[in-house]
């Protein structure tokens, strides 16, 4: 199979506004994502992940290193057929009427304005934004999730090989959401070939085949979604510990993620007999309580907070991170300043493309057993 | 991305680009630099007035918004006028006929307001501004040399305002050498009426029957708009009128203006508080009061009837002495605070005459009501005083018929079967009078009428001169009259020139038929004009001491 | 070619909806109707009067729909991030580039053109009912000018969006508008200048910043008099400036739009 991106030594430099230094928005990054390959593209606020999907499609210019998008240089014209691009919160012309910006869109991928108006009526349809009270509206109108639903259609006018989806869902209600992530399953079913940025960690873990997680502009964590979440996890909530007992905690368990909601603390680590018992030992030392433990499945949010140390926290409609802290100052690794955990797989790990695993296929197969009407009418719509 | 190739390529076409800019700039230059579109007058704004004005009228006048600023500031400039600000009026006019050397208006205007609007009265404007007016007209004619439009004010101003018709008739010339489209009507016209006030007959007649043909070969032309067409019949028309009046009266005046009348012209001038000057005089002036005008080809009569008649003027200036008004090279509306200058007109009204055979209306009291019938064949009132004055006797019609005139004749018969008011004026003929008369002597009823409206037959020839008279004050305005020179000249003149037409048919254009025992003056550089003129050397002392006193006594 | 119009025709149909330079456009349109209450002048006067301001209200309401059209077009697009979705389409930069401008000049056209017919047809109908001669038609020549000076000034707004925010760019766009007009008074500066160096800087003012005083055209307009030499010369040499000062505008923004980062 044939690969539908190639990033290689990809650096992005910046400089510091009235100092002489640069700051590395992207740090040598070396990837590559096969075609037909959902790939979760990770990392917190200003890690660099939209930067890299800018020059990917040609928005903004390596400092040096390569990149290519189906076989040609990134920003080629001819492969930007072939592409769509949803960025996140996307704006549109706010005057204009959802049809309008489709069917601008559309001429643009050189339909004629019949056929782009046609298609755009389509595509209206299809995100659900062709209903009477919506059809007249301007898009200043819109609620976020309308204008997330254009950016949808929209990214759906050429019928594109590659998708990159710069948060898709963020923001959105639990409906809203469920749709398009039945879209991007539905798109992963047909074989598209994706490149999806996300805080929706559950999506990700949901959709993608492979999953990297980039942190100040450098890959630190690549892998299927299997691979990644493989091992044993067990949550230990206490009571009545302090920092020393945090410290402790992390000489025994580096991978170890700690909360702390008050006067409770849950302890989030690699199953590992010994280990667990020595923790448990530490409480007691310390006159802590052991509230619970409890064995649990690793989730992609404990490897991102492993990696990035930060853990994200989904407001209304914004996304966020916060570092994790206690209350009698730090525990762990403050995700503003300190040096991220790293992992096994982190900035070496195997560049090449794996093949879906069994896995990913069987989400798939799981989704398509709950295909939703939205992707049954982008495959009729394709199907014409 | 563009390549290094394609790169070096455009910016090859850019520097080609940049060429044909300059070049281009080069050759616009020189055309928009012409007075047409870029005047020179402009500069003058920020010369003279950067500090002066608001920025934002500066700023608008280099961005091209020269001719908004123009139109605001006329439209402030108008609202001045209306408020009686006119001092604020000039600083605008100066202003705006800088920004848009071209707005004719402006000139025409500017120099209505320098010329007629500065007063302090009705009727006397302040004559100081005279000089400035014309001064201003000046330079738009320099700014505007193709267009008509301000020789034509400067011809009009000159013949209004001035009354210098030479003056008009060289400006109304070169506008009409200069813009071969002027106006017939509005240029036309008015150089034909200077001419004849310049005593220029010929050259009048001339213009007038050059006119008639400018009118008709607009009516000739089938391209003529529908407006044009219009202007072109009333013009034609009116130009006919005034040319046959014209050859009429160069044939009819020649003996009507003879002999002379005298003007027996008296003047006194009385101070009667300082600065206030009252003038009063006599002026036997006589005019026709019937005139019969023919065609051309068959002239009337002329004078039917002539007596005293009212509507000539006198002309009463003040000013400092040896004053004359001087071309100024640049308009500036400064004038001299310390030069005094009061010219005002005075209307000569109420002169009398009786023909010896001929009927007058002894009125008693009411002397001066004549009936209207009566006035219209020249009958006038006299009273008893002036009766006696004149030696005039009081035969009432009755008894006098038989001493009748032939004009008194005419004049019993009109008196006795007037014409209905409303009707055109006509002389009866010779051998209706006849019958007339004979109806008249038999008629008793009549008769006794008339005598008791106290209709008499004239035992002698009797003039009674017309009188003026006018308190002046010139104690109101001192910035208008300072007084501040020692000596002072009162010319007092009446002009043959601005006579009304009735008054010139008998005194002639240039006054052939007008002569005074003391006070003619023939002006020899106005081809001959006489006049009468009185020139009174007044001190200063003489204007402003606070007690009344006598200046001139006759 | 076609994506460049299809750009230029949503950005014309976009700035038309938009309240600030419609508003722009009905104010106007209001003040044109309105200079018609100068009813206390003589009859020319009056029409010198409302020509004047007619042309000048269509010029200044055209300067400000241009420069506020203009400076924002580019940076809006970058700063609502609109640009991405068009440009992560097969659009090419200097396509994106030119139907932004073309929306420009198209949008002030229109807005030029409908303030202009009000305009001429008022006067038409003033000349028509006072029955004065109908020169109300040479008022286009006036229109065509502002016209072409508002198109060499979208032109350079929107060349300097591309290194520019809306506001530097606004005080820019104007200093150089207004430098532009007073293009023949630096002229004489040169001419009369006696220092070599200022004179070299007078003279390369004049030539190479866009010369807006060459669009000044309503002396001839205003006053019936005014005999232009070579009128028709004068008015397609001034056309052909505008459209090669823009190209040349426009190069330097496409080769410098290239290389910017969205």
């Amino acid at each position: 199979m044939a690969d539908a991106i190639v990033i290689k030594n990809l650096t992005k430099q910046y400089p510091v506004p009235l100092k002489r230094e640069v700051v590395n928005a992207v740090d040598n990054l070396n990837l590559t994502v096969g075609e037909g390959e959902i790939f979760g593209f990770l990392g917190a606020n200003g890690a660099g992940k939209t930067t890299t999907i800018k020059i990917l499609l040609g928005l903004i210019y390596p400092t040096t290193g390569d990149a290519s998008v189906l076989g040609a240089p990134a920003g080629d014209i001819a492969v930007k057929q072939k592409l769509a691009y949803l960025p996140e919160s996307p704006y549109f012309y706010e005057h204009m009427t959802a049809k309008e910006v489709i069917t601008f869109y559309a001429q643009l991928f050189g339909m004629k304005r019949e056929d782009a108006r046609r298609k755009a009526e389509e595509l209206v349809d299809l995100v659900g934004l062709g209903g009477k009270s919506d059809v007249n509206k301007r898009i200043y109108e819109f609620s976020k999730g309308m204008r997330q639903r254009v950016g949808i259609a929209q990214s759906l006018i050429n019928d594109p090989t590659l998708l990159f989806y710069d948060e898709p869902t963020s923001g959105l209600d639990a409906i809203a959401r469920r749709d398009i992530r039945d879209l991007m399953l539905y798109l992963k079913r047909e074989g598209k070939t994706m490149f999806l940025s996300s805080h929706q960690l559950e999506d990700v873990e949901a959709v993608c085949h492979r999953v990297s997680i980039i942190h100040k502009g450098k890959l630190r964590v690549l892998g299927t979604v299997e691979d990644l979440l493989a091992g044993e996890r067990v949550e230990i909530v206490v009571t009545g510990i302090d920092k020393a007992v945090g410290d402790k905690i992390k000489a025994i368990a580096p991978e170890a993620v700690i909360r702390t909601d008050g006067a409770r603390a849950q302890v989030s680590m690699n199953q590992s007999d010994g280990a667990v018992a020595a923790v448990v030992d530490a409480v007691r030392q310390a006159h802590g309580n052991i509230v619970s433990i409890v064995p649990g499945r690793r989730t992609l949010e404990d490897l991102f907070v492993e990696v990035v140390g930060e853990r994200i926290v989904i407001g209304d409609g914004v996304a966020t991170t916060e570092s994790v802290t206690s209350s009698n100052g730090s525990l762990g690794n403050n995700g503003q300043g300190g040096t991220p955990v790293s992992t096994a797989s982190a900035a070496d790990a195997p560049s090449a493309a794996a093949t879906p695993t069994a896995a990913a296929e069987d989400a798939a197969s799981a989704a398509n057993a709950r295909t939703k009407p939205s992707a049954n009418k982008y495959k009729e719509l394709h199907r014409k | 991305m563009f390549s290094k190739s394609q790169r070096q390529g455009l910016m090859g076409v850019v520097a080609a680009l940049v060429v044909a800019v300059i070049v281009l700039q080069a050759r616009i230059d020189p055309l928009r630099r012409q007075e047409a579109i870029e005047p020179k007058t402009v500069g003058k704004v920020l010369e003279k007035n950067a500090t002066t004005l608001p920025f934002e009228y500066i700023l608008g006048t280099l961005t091209g918004f020269r001719q908004v600023i123009a139109g605001l500031l006329w439209v402030r400039t108008d609202s001045f006028f209306h408020s009686g600000n006119y001092d604020a009026v000039l600083p605008m006019i100066r202003l705006i006929t800088w920004l848009d050397p071209n707005w004719l208006d402006v000139y025409a205007t500017g120099a209505w307001h320098l010329m007629y609007n500065f007063t302090d009265t009705d009727q006397r404007s302040d004559r100081r501004y005279l000089e400035p007016g014309l001064a201003l007209l000046d330079e738009g004619i320099a700014n505007n040399p193709n267009v008509y439009d301000l020789y034509k004010e400067k011809g009009w101003n000159n013949f209004d305002k001035v009354k210098d018709y030479e003056t008009a008739v060289n400006a109304l010339k070169a506008g009409a050498e200069n813009d071969p489209k002027f106006d017939v009507t509005q240029l036309g016209h008015l150089m034909a009426h200077a001419l004849e006030r310049a005593g220029r007959t010929d050259e009048s007649i001339q213009q007038w029957e050059q006119i008639v043909k400018q009118h008709q070969a607009v009516l000739d032309d089938k391209k003529s708009t529908p407006d044009a067409i219009g202007r072109a019949t009333q013009g034609v028309k009116s130009a006919r009128n005034n040319l046959a009046h014209m050859k009429v009266r160069q044939i009819v005046r020649r003996k009507d203006t003879q002999p002379p009348v005298d003007a027996g012209f008296t003047v006194t001038v009385k101070r009667t508080k300082p600065k206030v000057l009252e003038i009063s005089g006599t002026f036997n002036l006589v005019g026709a009061k019937e005139f019969d005008m023919g065609t051309p080809e068959k002239p009337g009569k002329g004078i039917l009837v002539e007596g005293p008649v009212d509507g000539a003027r006198v002309d009463v200036r003040l000013q400092d002495e040896g004053y004359k008004m001087a071309k100024r090279q640049e308009f500036s509306f400064e004038v001299d605070p310390k030069l005094t200058i009061m010219q005002d007109q005075i209307s000569i009204r109420g002169g009398k005459k009786a023909e010896k055979g001929g009927l007058f209306v002894a009125q008693g009291k009411n002397a001066g009501s004549v009936e209207r019938s009566a006035e219209h064949v020249a009958v006038y009132g006299f009273d008893d005083e002036e009766i006696k004055k004149h030696k005039l006797g009081s035969v009432l019609l009755s008894k006098g018929l038989g001493q009748l005139s032939p004009m008194g004749q005419l004049q019993a018969v009109s008196v006795a079967y007037p014409l209905p008011y409303a009707s055109t004026k006509k002389q009866y003929t010779p051998a209706e009078v006849q019958t007339l008369m004979a109806r008249l002597r038999n008629d008793s009823a009549k008769l006794a009428e008339l005598d008791g409206k106290k209709y008499c037959v004239a035992q002698n020839d009797a003039y009674q001169a017309g009188t003026f008279r006018r308190e002046i004050d010139m104690s109101k305005d001192p910035s208008m009259y300072s007084f501040a020179n020692d000596t002072f000249e009162l010319i007092l003149t009446m002009n043959p020139r601005t006579a009304p037409d009735f008054v010139q048919d008998r005194i002639g254009w240039s006054g052939e038929g007008l002569t005074d025992k003391n006070y003619l003056y023939v002006d020899k550089e106005k081809n001959n004009l006489r006049m009468i003129r009185r020139v009174i050397k007044l001190k200063r002392e003489d204007l402003t001491g606070t007690e009344p006193k006598v200046l001139v006594a006759k | 070619m076609s994506t460049t119009l299809v750009i230029a025709r949503n950005t014309i149909s976009e700035a038309l909806r938009r309240k600030i330079l419609n508003a722009f456009l009905l104010v106007g349109v209001a003040m044109i109707v309105l200079t018609f209450a100068f009813q206390a002048f003589q009859p020319r006067q009056e029409l010198t009067l409302i020509k004047g301001m007619g042309l000048g209200i269509i010029s200044l309401a055209g300067i400000l729909i241009s420069v506020i059209l203009s400076i924002n077009l580019i940076p809006t697009e970058i700063e609502r991030r609109t640009i991405y979705t068009i440009l992560s389409k097969p659009v090419r930069r200097y396509e994106f580039l030119l139907g932004k401008w073309g929306g420009a000049v198209g949008t002030v056209f229109i807005n030029v053109l409908l303030m202009t017919v009000v305009f001429v047809a008022a006067v038409a109908v003033k000349q028509i009912i006072g029955q004065q001669p109908l020169d109300a038609f040479a008022l286009f020549k006036g229109a065509l000018m502002t016209y072409m000076q508002l198109f060499l000034l979208c032109s350079l707004a929107i060349f300097l969006s591309i290194f520019t925010t809306p506001l530097i760019n606004f005080f820019l766009t104007l200093s150089l508008f207004i430098l532009g007009n007073l293009s023949s008074f630096i002229q004489d500066l040169a001419k009369n200048s006696t220092n070599i160096v200022l004179k070299g800087i007078f003279t390369a003012v004049h030539y190479l910043v866009p010369n807006f005083g060459n669009f000044q055209y309503s002396n001839p307009l205003l006053n019936p008099g005014v005999q232009v030499n070579s009128e028709a010369l004068f008015l397609i040499q001034n056309v052909v400036y505008a459209v090669v000062y823009s190209a040349v505008l426009l190069i330097l923004a496409v080769l410098a739009f290239d290389r910017r980062e969205v």
